[in-house]
């Protein structure tokens, strides 16, 4: 076998300048995407329940299309298919003083649109989670149909919807890998070049999939901490894996080592 | 000690129900029933299960939409807006309005997990009403020191008892400074030392003149708070009357049985 340990440990904890720069790309497109996406399918969702035929077909069509066709398509389609047919071409724009590229725009887009489908199935489900009760309730205090959505319903829906997104943005970060076909500078394609430029191709993969898991880890602890926030919302316990038992443990350990003085004042003393 | 209700408009029944019929398919659950309820009464609904009472009251502030009869709310139609042929026809805006006058204690709380007692009870006056919002916080406060609950206000529903979550609906309901008060089963769901503390709450506010329409199958509770009784069977008033009347001399010998069967 050949393993370079040197180039390893220098590319996982002093990592090129380009491979960083692929690293904030990554996380700044998957980021964008999935803010975006959480928009757009709030609103798919919201026409997909809609009294007029006609949104509920867009939405149901939306989704269809997006969910029944693979992302990859989808970009390729969005980025050289629509060019190539003369019909619309993502070019280079500057806002703020950063120059972006058409494909990351383009990247941006696809991601968007095809997370978004996503988004409005988990919103659509998390939505249908809500007992019948609560509407009739905000009903006769006499809330509108929109304001019992925005109130009532949403903030109690989201708890069991952040689970299924956190889910589905995991596996969003992930899937940036593939806009290396279009030629976004992101961790994937940052990689690549540096496999080919230095030929320690097993090396700089392995660091590549440290970086992601890095990622994902990242991400799993900050949802914890989200799902902690909904639950307390309603009043329920939420238990962190690993944080809530070591902080239980560290704290009676401590308890047990030097009690505090009120545990040791006897009953009697405190009620007169 | 503010008013807990909005203030007297009009002599005459504060709510009159006339001849409703619901039907789901081919099984009409209420058969032409008529009941009305008069300032500051008491009107309780009893009866077997099945018998439609809760129908009948969840039409009242057209939950349940009647298959036909009408619903008057200080003899105006409830949710319908008089139209320049001199009829009245639906109004969805209207109907928002008449129903913000209605309070309404489910069977099964129905309060808003995510937010605090105090907030269940202000929410809607501040967000629906447009309130000021200091004052209605401040009104929520002492609506729940009413039904013992001051020391709650920060707690979420989830870790209340029944018994206290229902009190804190009773608070949200009388935010609103309803006409009258509704109460579908309003002890059903809890166990029953829970029960008395929710039945207090009422006939504190029916000693009050709170008018009311109570289903229950609390039958001592009904004698003690009620003006009148319906007795209710299959969709239809089976005997109506005073709770004297009602408890005391049944005319009914369908009455008498229902009453006996549940000592």
């Amino acid at each position: 076998m050949q393993f370079d340990p040197e180039f390893f440990t220098e590319s996982l904890f002093s990592p090129s300048a380009p491979f960083l720069r692929g690293l904030m790309m990554t996380v700044a497109v998957s980021v964008i995407s999935m803010t975006l996406a959480l928009f757009v399918g709030l609103l798919v969702a919201m026409m997909a329940r809609s009294r007029f035929f006609a949104l509920r077909t867009v939405a149901g069509l939306y989704v269809w299309i997006l969910r029944g066709t693979p992302l990859l398509v989808q970009l390729v389609l969005l980025y050289m298919g629509f060019s190539a047919a003369g019909i619309f071409a993502f070019e280079t724009v500057s806002i703020a003083g950063i120059s972006i590229a058409g494909a990351v725009q383009a990247a941006v887009v696809a991601l968007t649109l095809n997370e978004s489908a996503y988004v409005a199935e988990i919103v659509r489900s998390g939505l249908e989670t809500i007992p019948k009760g609560q509407v009739e309730a905000s009903q006769i205090l006499g809330m509108t149909a929109i304001s019992t959505m925005r109130w009532v319903i949403l903030p109690q829906a989201i708890r069991t919807m952040v689970p299924p997104l956190g889910n589905t943005f995991n596996q969003l970060m992930k899937n940036t890998s593939i806009l290396s076909v279009i030629g976004v500078q992101e961790m994937f394609l940052m990689t690549q070049s540096i496999s080919s430029a230095t030929f320690r191709t097993f090396e700089i993969f392995c660091v590549a999939a440290l970086y992601y898991l890095l990622l994902t880890t990242i991400w799993t602890v900050i949802q914890w901490y989200i799902e902690r926030h909904y639950n307390h919302k309603v009043g329920l316990p939420y238990e962190i894996p690993l944080v809530s038992s070591t902080v239980r443990v560290l704290r009676s350990g401590r308890a047990g080592l030097a009690r505090s003085p009120r545990e040791e004042t006897p009953k009697e003393v405190l009620t007169p | 000690m503010t008013a807990l209700l909005s203030e007297k408009t009009i002599s005459g029944p504060v709510m009159y129900a006339k001849e409703i019929t619901k039907t789901y398919g081919d099984k009409t659950v209420l058969h032409g029933v008529s009941a009305q309820v008069l300032e500051g009464q008491v009107l309780t609904l009893v009866g077997p299960s099945g018998s439609g009472k809760t129908t009948l009251l969840r039409t009242f502030n057209r939950l349940e939409e009647p298959t036909s009869g009408e619903i008057l709310l200080d003899s105006k139609p409830l949710g319908k807006r008089s139209r320049s042929d001199g009829g009245y026809g639906d109004d969805v805006q209207q109907l928002r309005l008449d129903q913000q006058r209605i309070g309404f204690v489910f069977q099964s709380f129905n309060l808003f997990p995510h937010m605090s007692a105090a907030e269940n009870v202000w929410h809607a006056p501040v967000r629906v009403k447009r309130e000021n919002k200091a004052e209605a916080v401040g009104r929520a406060h002492e609506l729940l020191g009413r039904v013992g609950l001051a020391d709650q206000a920060d707690q979420k529903p989830a870790t209340l008892s029944g018994g206290q979550q229902q009190r804190v609906a009773i608070a949200r309901a009388l935010a609103m400074r309803p006409r009258l008060l509704l109460f579908d089963e309003p002890t059903s769901a809890l166990d029953p030392e829970m029960t008395s503390e929710v039945l207090r709450t009422i006939q504190g506010l029916a000693e009050e003149g709170v008018t009311m329409v109570i289903v229950t199958h609390e039958m001592a509770f009904a004698r003690r708070v009620s003006d009148r009784v319906v007795v209710m069977e299959a969709g239809r008033i089976l005997e109506e009357g005073t709770a004297e009347q009602i408890f005391s001399h049944p005319e009914h010998e369908r009455t008498r049985r229902f009453l006996s069967s549940l000592e």
